[in-house]
């Protein structure tokens, strides 16, 4: 073999080395990039950042997760920016998943094979009847005519042969909670809730069944504390004492206090006034006899013996004159709204307003925010807002008059922290249980961070009001129930729930420029007003004018830009093109 | 600096031809078109449509822009001229890569009156816009790589052009098939459906396009850039062992 050869065979075979050694060290790099990445998300309003909560919820995925998003290609607007949401979250769920879930984007209209009757399909093939999503009509307006689109937006999620379904997307807020609520669900976490029994409480069969249906990450079991002689197991995330009718022994409130200072959580929905629904809209009222003040007042918090009234109220349905159904305006039913602070917390997270039902006001005259103890007034009525103590006047037909001082008052605290101990330096001896009472011992302070949640009403949260409420909000998750959901969540100290924020995640909508806009306000109020015919023309005339004002614009944007700008780089390729010609004819040789 | 002077050379002579107008106008035209017609039935201040469609364009744009650069001057012998001269292979690869990727920024920032209307019609979030920028312009750069090593195995353009169209085709839209592939790989090779994924420019796209900026979108367009950057240098110091 010449010299020559050799050369050559060995630049060939070093140049072949070479590029095999560098593509191995890219596919290497590329497998490892996939564990250790970092991401910076550059939406403004963060979009893609998946919670803490939901990441860590993903990357505990032990199996293989196939999540199948049915959704139509060209869905009206606003559901094409929901499903442009829907890919991008459920992408990031992906990524937090190590590879243990797999997307899969169907849409069944383009492929009619995987929308209906197919059910016979393999699993591992999309059908979206199969996977529990539905085909759902959307009004479409084309050429000024109104017609229905049917179409799907819903997701499906399998995992270990089972299925489960958000047969609907109606909303992206509230999205993300929803999702990785159903990936706890399916992966099986749930976290013990004590729910108090043996003083007539709602329970999870009646009262609170829908918190049971609901609350799916958590399983409600009832504490029964024996008079006392039993403490509150030390498992349970969360004792939620709601609406006792009757009374607390003090051993029983020790053995709460006990559970507390030794890190747990308490929720305490209840008012000092028990009014009865059943025979609504006769509701008849009387003082509660709970003795849950006795505890409260130890942590500085009391629940006064009165109901509060607002003028920002929900109308109940009632019978008007001739036997009408009319809506009647119900300030013992006062609509709650939150401030921004409330709005930070947890349990007021997500929600635009809530009703608080036959509600007694909340007072803490001992009970001041410190280092150690974080204190958040979750609810405040408005400035139009009264109270009622001693006697109540509840008949819906009445005229109602406010009396006494007036709003705001306090209908929710939250309380997180250190806590000192209700009983901290009481003598035991209290109603002749002293030596009984004497062997439940507590901290002086909460040994962890202990949560106390009060809300001055149970009503808030019973199965028949919450069934009313989805009913007049047309939702199946009224703001009341996301209250229970989200208090349940905090209290349990659920990080994972906790930390899913509401997003407002739709793209912003086109706008006509403001000028134009307040010309066909200003139009439409001047044609409402107008007197004559010829102030209703003369209206008429300038909104269609502002109307076509902004058609112009408009059209200026859409050919403008379509135009002017390869229009604008041939000119300046004609330009070059020229000037090198007479450069060229203004070289002599 | 020898890299930088070829790349000079090569962007001039881009412009000093009618085809970089012809490309960049008929790539305005058609974005226009395809992009202003529904964005106010859409009614919605994003430019999303506007990178999804970009990303499309440059499928084809991309080898367009390619094609020519060492397959035309091996046709017309200039390259032989050129290798004969004291620069290296590598100097020649990258300067011609550079200017193709000139010429696809002048591209990108002649669109860049679409989001600036945008922002005028309602309230534009600029952080997508700047990722999607970034993912085109590694979008584009992965294309004309490809293209640069379809260009420097051949003499003909047109071959160049098909070659690395089906290439860039094929890396873009895979993951747009990937529901059909899945019926086919039995169970244990289901992991097969995620590499093929991960393979797919497309997928790399859409994640940086949304806004979110990840290395491993990243690692991946720098790796397939590097690969082909590789192959087409090999490719023409194939000469000196023939």
């Amino acid at each position: 073999m010449s010299g020559t050869t050799q050369n050559k065979l060995f630049a060939r075979g070093e140049s072949a080395i070479f590029l095999v050694v560098v593509t191995a060290v890219l596919v290497v790099l590329n497998v490892l990039s996939i564990g250790i990445f970092y991401r910076a998300d550059l939406t403004e309003r963060r979009l893609f950042s998946l919670s803490d909560g939901s990441h860590r919820v993903a990357s505990r995925l032990r199996d293989k997760m196939t999540i199948r998003a049915y959704f139509t290609e060209d869905l009206p607007p606003p559901f094409n920016a929901t499903s442009r949401y829907v890919r991008d979250l459920l992408e990031e769920y992906a990524a937090a998943s190590n590879g243990r879930i797999r997307l899969e984007f169907v849409d069944p209209t383009a492929d009619p094979t995987a929308g209906e009757n197919c059910d016979t399909r393999p699993i591992t093939q999309p059908c979206a009847s199969r996977d529990g999503v539905n085909k759902v009509a959307h009004q479409v307006i084309e050429r000024e005519e109104l017609s229905m689109k049917e179409g799907y937006r819903g997701i499906a999620f399998l995992y270990l042969g089972n299925t489960r379904q958000i047969a609907v997307v109606e909303d992206t807020a509230g999205l993300e909670y929803e999702i990785t609520t159903i990936l706890k669900e399916m992966t099986g976490e749930r976290m013990p809730v004590g729910l108090l029994t043996g003083h007539d409480e709602p329970t999870t069969e009646q009262g609170h069944k829908l918190l049971a249906e609901r609350a799916k990450t958590y399983s409600f079991r009832s504490v029964d504390l024996s008079g006392g002689d039993r403490e509150v197991p030390r498992e349970i995330r969360a004792l939620i004492v709601s609406g006792p009718t009757k009374e607390l022994n003090e051993r029983e409130l020790r053995r709460i206090d006990q559970y507390l200072m030794r890190g747990g959580s308490v929720g305490i929905f209840t008012g000092n006034v028990n009014v009865e629904i059943e025979q609504a809209p006769n509701f008849t009222a009387a003082e509660a006899t709970h003795g849950l003040n006795r505890l409260l007042e130890g942590y500085g918090i009391r629940i006064n013996k009165n109901l509060v009234f607002d003028r920002q109220c929900v109308p109940l349905p009632a019978r008007g004159p001739g036997g009408m159904p009319v809506l009647l305006p119900y300030p013992a039913w006062p609509v709650v709204s939150f401030n921004e602070q409330q709005s930070a917390h947890p349990v007021a997270f997500r929600l635009p307003q809530v009703v608080m039902p036959f509600a007694s006001v909340l007072s803490r005259p001992r009970l001041r925010a410190s280092k150690s103890v974080r204190v958040t007034d979750l609810m405040r009525t408005t400035d139009e807002s009264w109270v009622q103590s001693g006697s109540y006047e509840l008949d819906p037909m009445q005229r109602w008059r406010p009396e006494g001082r007036g709003g705001p008052f306090t209908l929710a605290i939250a309380a997180e922290g250190r806590l000192r101990s209700a009983f901290a330096g009481r003598p035991a001896a209290e109603g002749g249980e002293s030596s009984e009472s004497g062997n439940i011992e507590a901290p002086a302070t909460a040994t962890k961070d202990a949560r106390l949640l009060v809300v001055g009403s149970s009503g808030f949260a019973d199965d028949n009001i919450l069934a009313f409420l989805s009913r007049m909000q047309r939702s199946q998750t009224p703001s009341n129930l996301a209250l229970l959901l989200n208090a349940v969540d905090w209290l349990a100290q659920d990080a994972d729930l906790v930390a899913v924020r509401a997003k407002e995640v739709e793209d912003p909508q086109v706008e006509a420029p403001r000028e134009l806009r307040q010309q066909m306000q200003q139009a439409n109020e001047q044609e409402e007003n107008a007197q004559t015919r010829r102030q209703q023309r003369e209206a008429q005339q300038r909104r269609t004018q502002a109307e076509a004002e902004w058609d112009a614009k408009k059209a200026l944007y859409k050919w403008g830009n379509t135009f002017a700008w390869p229009l604008l780089f041939a000119i300046f390729g004609i330009v070059r093109w020229r000037l090198r010609l007479a450069q060229r004819a203004s070289v002599k040789l | 600096m020898k890299a930088l002077t070829i790349a000079k050379r090569e962007l001039r002579s881009y412009f000093n031809s009618p085809v970089a107008y012809i490309i960049v106008c008929l790539f305005l035209l058609i974005l226009g078109v395809f992009f202003w017609q529904t964005f106010f039935l859409a009614g919605r201040a994003t430019c999303r449509d506007l990178f999804r469609w970009v990303a499309r364009l440059l499928v084809v744009a991309g080898p367009a822009i390619s094609m020519r650069l060492v397959a035309e001057e091996k046709r017309t012998g200039t390259f032989e001229v050129l290798v004969t001269m004291p620069v290296r292979d590598r100097d020649v690869i990258l300067g011609k890569y550079a200017a193709a990727v000139g010429l696809l920024v002048v591209m990108l920032v002649m669109t860049f009156g679409y989001p600036i209307s945008v922002a005028q019609l309602g309230k534009l979030d600029w952080g997508p816009v700047y990722a999607g920028y970034l993912g085109l312009l590694l979008l584009g750069a992965s294309y004309i790589a490809i293209g640069i090593w379809a260009s420097s195995i051949t003499d003909n353009q047109l071959i160049a052009l098909v070659l690395s169209l089906v290439i860039g085709g094929f890396l873009y839209f895979v993951d747009w098939f990937l529901p059909l592939i899945q019926g086919f790989f039995p169970d244990w090779l289901q992991w097969m459906v995620d590499v093929i994924e991960w393979v797919s420019l497309d997928y790399h796209f859409q994640s940086i396009m949304r806004g979110v900026i990840d290395t491993r979108d990243l690692v991946y367009f720098t790796s397939i850039i590097l690969v082909f950057l590789m192959l087409a240098f090999r490719s023409i110091e194939s000469r000196k062992w023939k």
